[in-house]
């Protein structure tokens, strides 16, 4: 019995003590972090986007594989949309509903990668999830009983505020290198297809569909 | 006896991850903040830096809220202070560029000041929450006394009373900030959060972000490398 026990000691302190070595240069297996901002072109006005890219690169790099997010939250887009509540509900003194949208996509990514000279060029390719709706806003969020805003959400909307759908997106990426190796900075530009999303205030669900993005970010990485 | 061999043996391994390594450290964080939950909020960390590939740590954040949830409903006037166990560990490095994986775990308590809003600040109402973050972080030392660092988060808070709810998540917050390296034992930081969020049925965030400024005191030894990495706060 003691002998196991030493020899678990012993196992356990070279296992904490062990440093993992310096990647080489020729690393088989890479990995990327890429933040980002964008601007989403959509019918009637241009949507900001937050989010981020992040995953493993193979291939000697010519392969990245990961996840790609990025959320058009509704704080950081002031514009309002209009619509009458279902049924001519009142809310508040009135039918007309003041609302911000609200949008978010999360899903696999895989990016074929290549150099022209020293800039990188990827073409991400993503397939997931986009879900998101239309919300009431400042004042309006105090409901008048008291109650959950979103109950009243789901009243004022016939339950269909907010939905999910499958999303697909092509881009195409340039990352520029900076002083230091492993920085990157860079810009895209990207074509959504949003499928099977479709809310009370769009009932159509061509709100995120066949739309352009573009994107600014910093890439972090292995090199 | 299988009770003495089994407290021996813990006791032997905790004295072997903070006693072996030459890059052990131990560092202090005392900060202050804001975001879109608190009108301030004030953070004191300690962390202890076990070898060249852990770190571990154990905070306490105190935050006045100006827009923080309870059973999905928002408050502007109470309390907010968590505690939680962040702990790092480094994937890969690179030259200059370091990537850790993070993960954090506590606990969130919050109380409304006059939760029925007539004008007696005596009425409180608890309410807990369960914390849990994961994460990559990258570090980039910019020179030998600035880093930078970045990352990716998944925020996620459940509250746990007065009800059970999902109340957040964020998908995903990205996180950076800078580090400086001030006197031999002496960091300065500021760091920040942020993205979108959704859970509770579109109560809750849609957006979070939080800023954090402060001084990290290095203990004992000269501060290494190792003592500028910094991990994100809410």
């Amino acid at each position: 019995m003691k002998k196991i026990v030493l020899t678990l000691i012993v196992a356990l302190s070279a296992v904490s003590t062990t440093n993992a070595q310096d990647v080489p240069k020729s690393n088989q297996i890479g990995w990327f972090i890429t933040p980002e901002v964008g601007v989403m072109f959509l019918e009637d006005h241009v949507g900001n986007s937050v989010g981020a890219s992040f995953g493993m690169k193979l291939w000697k790099n010519r392969l990245k594989i990961g996840i790609n997010a990025y959320g058009r939250s509704g704080p950081i887009n002031p514009k309002t949309f209009t619509v009458e509540a279902y049924n001519g509900q009142i809310y508040k003194g009135s039918s007309t509903l003041t609302l911000r949208a609200d949008y978010g996509t999360i899903g696999l990514m895989i990016a074929p990668t290549f150099k022209v000279k020293n800039v990188e060029i990827d073409v991400p390719v993503s397939y997931g999830m986009g879900g998101g709706g239309f919300y009431l806003v400042g004042d309006d969020r105090n409901t008048p009983d008291g109650a959950r805003v979103s109950e009243w959400e789901n009243k004022l909307m016939n339950g269909e505020d907010a939905a999910s759908g499958s999303w697909m997106e092509f881009g195409v990426r340039g990352f520029f290198p900076s002083k230091i190796n492993g920085i990157q900075v860079g810009a895209g530009v990207h074509y959504s297809i949003v499928q099977g999303w479709k809310t009370y205030y769009d009932p159509s669900g061509e709100f995120y569909n066949n739309k352009l993005r573009a994107s600014l970010f910093v890439n972090f990485g292995s090199y | 006896m299988r009770r003495i061999i089994f407290l021996n043996t813990c006791g032997a391994i905790l004295a072997i991850l903070f006693t072996q390594n030459a890059s052990a450290q131990s560092i202090i964080d005392i900060g202050v903040g804001a975001s879109n939950m608190d009108r301030y909020s004030t953070n004191l960390a300690y962390r202890h830096q076990i070898n060249d590939s852990f770190r571990v740590g154990f905070e306490i954040q105190y935050g006045f809220p100006k827009y923080r949830f309870v059973e999905a409903k928002p408050f502007e006037k109470g309390y907010a202070w968590s505690i939680s166990v962040p702990l790092s560990f480094k994937i890969t490095e690179q030259e200059r560029i370091r990537l850790d994986g993070f993960v954090r775990t506590g606990f969130r308590f919050q109380g409304i000041i006059d939760p029925d809003n007539n004008g007696i600040e005596d009425s409180l109402l608890n309410s807990r929450a369960v914390l849990f973050e994961a994460g990559l972080l990258v570090n980039v030392k910019l020179t030998e006394k600035l880093n930078l660092s970045s990352g990716v988060l998944l925020p996620t808070a459940f509250e746990i009373a007065p009800t059970s709810l999902f109340e957040y998540m964020g998908t995903p917050n990205f996180t950076g900030g800078l580090s400086y390296l001030a006197s031999p034992k002496t960091i300065v930081f500021i760091k920040g959060v942020t993205g979108p969020a959704f859970g509770a049925s579109g109560d809750t965030y849609k957006y979070i972000w939080s800023m954090q400024a402060g001084v990290r005191f290095a203990l004992g030894k000269n501060p290494t490398t190792k003592s500028l990495l910094l991990e994100p706060s809410f």
